[in-house]
């Protein structure tokens, strides 16, 4: 028996002053290695180095999980038996067997199970699935291969006749070769097909929401904000059953059809999606599918939370397919492990770079967060051991609505995410202008700096700073060795040889000051109100700095004289 | 006699003309004879009994409805003695400059029409019929070629026209060589002396916009609990749409409707309603589509794609659009609101038979030929309503009401000329120093301004902040506050204006007004704390 592999050894301590590193790997080749380079203090490890942190595929876990000892922080991005979930067969099996534990217990209860079309496993299940099929003449059903992803080799169909076809084909491998038994005969679901969908402007579209699971044992999962509906491009109607594309609304399969436009990409945001349903159908109804949509999440993952093999190394992104009817029902279609991370578009791009980094931000392997957090960047923890309750009134449930404080964080975001922009056209702003007044809207700067205005505020911002730091740097209570540099746009300020340097610079591409601080780690601020604002926390760099310097030097640091120091309470 | 009396007696006159050849009037008349054939009805009382009925089975409210539906959509009546293009538009140099052009509209569309060697009509080979009704629902799936087509013209050419305009009779403080330098006359583009309100008469007219009156797109958008304040809107949108009076629903829309009962609410207020009638007449005209290819419908399909399809929101809605504005082509009731406007219908004249009246036709059917942007004022309905019928009633109503004046040259205190003039005025008056900025690095807001107004918004907004604007557009039955709130996003982005050195700044710096909230914004310029 091969000895364990040992992974993550020589991980450093977290010390003040000092950035983490973590040495991590990524299997796939699309937006999340784009992210994880850039993420600062993480390097790639080389091939048979050791590693804390592991982007993987499902295939490197299945032939290696099991021989690899993790230290206490290294991170993989699967669970080992991830397959109960986003199988499509398992799932359903999952799903059922919850809804008949359920069932026992309260029946209004298990109703809310009632989230997924009939389905059964083939070849398996092929004589139940016979009699069902009798039994409801003339509808349509839909054969997916349980294990592939991205709407490949899915199709459609009202006879029995077209699916005995496949069968006769299915069991000729079989007969043939032995051998090649269990590797041709490909197990299939098939599940009575959504004929009502909802429609709007005649298309069909289905919803793609992503909840990111960081422990089973107890249940804690967080739910993205920026979900999004795609549509089919051409009109629905269940007369052309051949063409999948009207059917299918993954976005794999839609991209080969011939009036695909890459750059368009046929998506509304869930934010879009809301506003339209509720002018069709009011709050009330809009506030009723959004907590059935809550519902299919938590019950979905208790339907696994036994089964699945909880190990505190793992954690799970998930894409869910939600499919609206015309009543205004949801339906659960499948739960991706591995959603589609390569990017269709640079709105798409900048809407999963997004996910991922607010995704990594909780898997937290820098040790920034405390663990109370309800909300990190888009992500909203839903339920963590039981439902997450908004602390304060205005705190809409569902999740997709916004909250007072964040408001500034998400306003934050703007400048440097267009894509981000739209979504949240709804509150924000009317929020600061009721807040501030007309003060507000004297100082407000709206939408993406231009390029030259960049030049000028960063430039003064970091001027008046080192000026600021030099003048101070004659006091008395400043220790010796305390220096500031200002070269090429960079700002080092080195406290003490205890304490660390502060690297302050501007980065032109992104129109950000980024900040480089030996107590709190990196941050990025972009210019947003006339200061410059982290968007994760909402704090100006300015009261950053006069919080930790007032620390170091033990005296009060007041920046307010600066350029763009103004806040709210004045 | 009071000239007043008079004038109230045309329009009555005018209201009772049109109603005696409605459907409503063949109705009230069944209704009413309906009461008389009833055993109980007595010879002596019979008339108060009769409108008594007619009161207490809805068809008063029907009548009333229909005729503040009259009322606004007429402007008040004209001196019947004057001639009637003085009637239309009675500045003789407006005339002037809407009638070429309209003949430069006319001869850009011809010119195409010879350039691509295409006629401006022709009918349909019956299997080309057929594969055009069974792709009615999708027509966003053909994809014709239109590279050779362009639109007929855009905001920006209209601008052009609308600032050589100038009165022969007048003559500025420094004389008229002031046009070669507009920097010493009056500051803006728009040269044309015209009356427009003052703040002050804004502020009486839109006296709702106050601070203390509740807002749907203010008080229903805080964090803060505002339960309360939808609750009560709901509460009194549910009231007005049971009242059935077109006249409190136009009221309501002042303060906004609540998203979900918009629909509704508009259809009440513009008086628009859809029986078996109005779906066989849009079912006619789609006939009349089938049967004819029109020039336009290329221009139509080349707009679509231009606009909605590329918009990341509305492109959804690509093939309700055609349903609709292909069938507003052939929509000759359209016509009517020439009486209301400066614009005449474009003729053209059957094949051989050029320059001779009687052979002169209208092209398109409705008279309106679309340009750049156009199917931007049927786009954000489709929001509202999910059937290309009802969408088809309430996009041709606000059409012939409100959007037909924003391309047409006129003197008409809603026209075009005077949204302008009233942008460049207001904006001057409220903060000079922020339009001596601009002037000074070469920038004229009303260049960036215009292609907000021709639209009325639409597509510039967020979707749902355009509503609540066309809420009040709806709610006070006038275009103004298009102005104002162009006034008030230059306002609010001031601070970035002041940083701005070049025209182009400017421009990339309002290129985004997705964000913006509506009513706030109108409420800075109207009613500044």
């Amino acid at each position: 028996m091969s000895k364990a592999i040992r992974v993550g050894r020589g991980f450093q301590k977290k010390v003040a002053g000092d950035h983490r590193i973590v040495r991590y790997r990524c299997a796939l080749n699309n937006v999340i290695s784009d992210m994880l380079k850039q993420k600062p203090g993480w390097v790639e490890a080389k091939d048979g180095e050791d590693w804390d942190f592991y982007w993987c595929d499902v295939g490197w876990l299945r032939e290696n999980f099991d021989h690899i000892y993790m230290e206490e922080h290294v991170r993989i991005c699967h669970f080992r038996n991830h397959f109960e979930l986003t199988r499509k067969n398992l799932m359903v099996k999952n799903l059922k067997r919850l809804k008949k534990q359920l069932e026992r217990e309260s029946k209004s209860e298990s109703l809310k199970c009632d989230f997924f079309p009939m389905t059964y496993e083939l070849p398996s299940e092929y004589h139940i699935f016979v009699e069902e099929f009798k039994k409801n003449p003339g509808i349509v059903w839909i054969m997916k291969p349980i294990a592939k992803s991205q709407g490949k080799g899915i199709f459609l169909f009202r006879r029995l006749k077209d699916i005995t076809e496949w069968k006769k084909e299915g069991y000729k491998v079989n007969g043939d070769d032995k051998k090649e038994e269990t590797k041709d005969v490909e197990t299939y679901i098939v599940q009575r097909y959504l004929g009502n969908p909802y429609l709007i402007g005649g298309k069909k579209f289905d919803l793609r929401i992503y909840v990111l699971v960081t422990s089973y044992i107890p249940l804690k999962a967080w739910l993205y904000r920026d979900g999004f509906a795609r549509f089919s491009n051409t009109r629905f109607s269940l007369d052309s059953i051949d063409d999948s594309y009207v059917h299918l609304t993954n976005v794999a399969i839609q991209k080969t059809a011939p009036d695909y436009d890459p750059e368009k990409g046929c998506k509304w945001s869930l934010q879009q999606l809301r506003h339209y349903l509720t002018a069709k159908h009011g709050c009330e109804v809009v506030e009723k599918i959004f907590q059935q949509m809550n519902e299919i999440f938590i019950k979905s993952l208790q339907s696994v939370q036994k089964t699945i093999i909880n190990d505190k190394h793992c954690f799970e992104l998930y894409g869910y397919d939600i499919l609206l009817d015309s009543n205004l029902k949801l339906w659960l279609l499948e739960v991706n492990a591995s959603p589609s991370l390569t990017a269709s578009n640079q709105e798409d791009y900048d809407l999963k770079y997004g996910l991922l980094e607010d995704a990594l931000y909780i898997v937290d392997m820098e040790g920034r967060l405390t663990g109370k957090e309800k909300r990190v960047g888009n992500f909203d923890l839903m339920w963590n051991d039981g439902p997450i309750y908004a602390e304060d009134a205005y705190y809409v449930n569902t999740g997709f609505t916004m909250n007072v404080r964040t408001c500034t964080q998400i306003l934050g975001k703007f400048s440097c995410a267009p894509f981000r922009r739209k979504f949240f056209t709804h509150s924000h702003e009317m929020y600061l202008l009721k807040l501030t007044g007309t003060q507000y809207l004297q100082n407000c700067n709206f939408g993406s700096i231009e390029a030259r205005d960049f030049e000028h505020l960063s430039n003064l911002t970091l001027d008046s700073l080192s000026e600021y730091f030099e003048n101070i740097s004659e006091s008395e209570c400043v220790p010796e060795d305390f220096d500031v540099n200002l070269e090429g746009g960079v700002l080092t300020i080195s406290v003490s040889k205890r304490t660390g340097t502060y690297v302050i610079n501007k980065q032109a591409p992104n129109k950000q000051i980024w900040l480089s601080s030996p107590i709190s780690g990196p941050k990025r601020y972009d210019f947003v109100n006339n200061k410059w604002v982290y968007a994760r926390d909402g704090k100006s760099l300015h009261e950053l700095l006069e919080e930790e310097f007032s620390k170091h030097l033990n005296m009060t640091i007041d920046l307010s004289d600066l350029p763009y120091h103004w806040n709210f309470s004045r | 006699m009071d000239p007043k009396i008079n004038e109230i007696a045309a329009s009555i006159s005018e209201i009772v003309k049109k109603l005696n050849g409605s459907t409503l009037y063949s109705q009230l008349k069944r209704a009413a004879q309906k009461e008389v054939e009833k055993p109980t009805a007595s010879l002596a009382t019979l008339k108060t009994d009769v409108v008594e009925a007619l009161k207490t089975s809805g068809w008063d409210r029907l009548l009333r409805n229909k005729i503040f539906a009259y009322l606004s959509s007429c402007q008040a009546s004209l001196d019947q003695s004057l001639p009637f293009e003085c009637q239309k538009e009675p500045l003789m140099y407006m005339r002037k400059a809407q009638a070429n052009w309209e003949r430069r509209i006319l001869k850009s569309m011809n010119s195409m029409c010879t350039e691509l060697s295409i006629p401006l009509a022709r009918k349909r080979p019956p299997e080309e019929q057929r594969a055009l009704l069974h792709k009615w629902n999708e027509m966003g799936t053909e994809e014709p070629d239109l590279s050779h087509f362009r639109p007929v013209y855009a905001p920006k050419d209209f601008l052009e026209v609308i600032i050589s305009l100038r009165n022969p009779n007048y003559c500025g403080l420094l004389g008229p060589e002031v046009d070669e330098k507009p920097s010493g006359g009056h500051w803006g583009l728009i040269q044309v002396p015209l009356e427009i309100p003052k703040l002050k008469d804004l502020q009486n007219q839109f006296s709702e916009f106050a601070h203390g009156h509740g807002h749907a797109g203010v008080d229903d958008n805080l964090d803060v609990p505002s339960e309360a304040f939808q609750n009560e809107r709901n509460k009194i949108a549910k009231k007005v749409l049971d009242e059935k009076r077109s006249v409190l629903a136009q009221y309501f829309c002042r303060n906004g409707c609540p998203s979900g009962h918009r629909a509704e609410i508009w259809q009440l207020a513009l008086g628009v309603t859809v029986n078996h009638l109005d779906v066989l007449k849009y079912e006619q005209l789609k006939g009349y589509v089938l049967q004819h290819d029109l020039l336009v419908d290329s221009l139509i399909y080349k707009d679509v794609k231009l606009t909605a399809v590329n918009d990341d929101y509305y492109f959804v809605f690509e093939d309700y659009l055609y349903q609709v504005l292909l069938v507003f082509s052939r929509d000759t009731s359209v016509l009517n609101h020439f009486a209301q406007s400066s614009a005449m219908p474009p003729k053209s004249f059957i094949r051989g038979k050029l320059g001779q009246d009687e052979y002169a036709v209208v092209y398109p059917p409705n008279g309106v030929i679309p340009f750049h942007g156009f199917s931007m004022y049927a786009t954000p309905l489709c929001y509202l309503y999910a059937e290309p019928v009802g969408l088809y009633y309430i996009f041709r109503q606000f059409y012939t009401r409100y959007f037909h004046r924003l391309h047409a040259i006129s003197s008409h205190p809603q026209g075009i000329v005077s949204l302008c003039l009233l942008f460049e005025t207001t904006l001057q008056s409220l903060h000079p120093r922020l339009c001596r900025h601009l002037q000074e690095i070469g920038c004229q807001p009303l260049k960036i301004a215009f292609k907000w107004l021709v639209r009325a918004f639409a597509g510039y907004l967020a979707t749902e902040q355009l509503l609540l604007l066309w809420d009040r557009v709806i709610g006070y039955g006038n275009l103004l506050l298009l102005p104002i709130l162009a006034v008030a996003i230059f306002l609010f982005r001031q601070s970035n204006l002041f940083l701005i050195t070049s025209a182009s700044g400017v421009e990339a710096s309002l290129a985004d007004i997705t964000t913006l909230h509506v009513v706030p914004l109108i409420q800075l310029v109207l009613f500044p704390t």
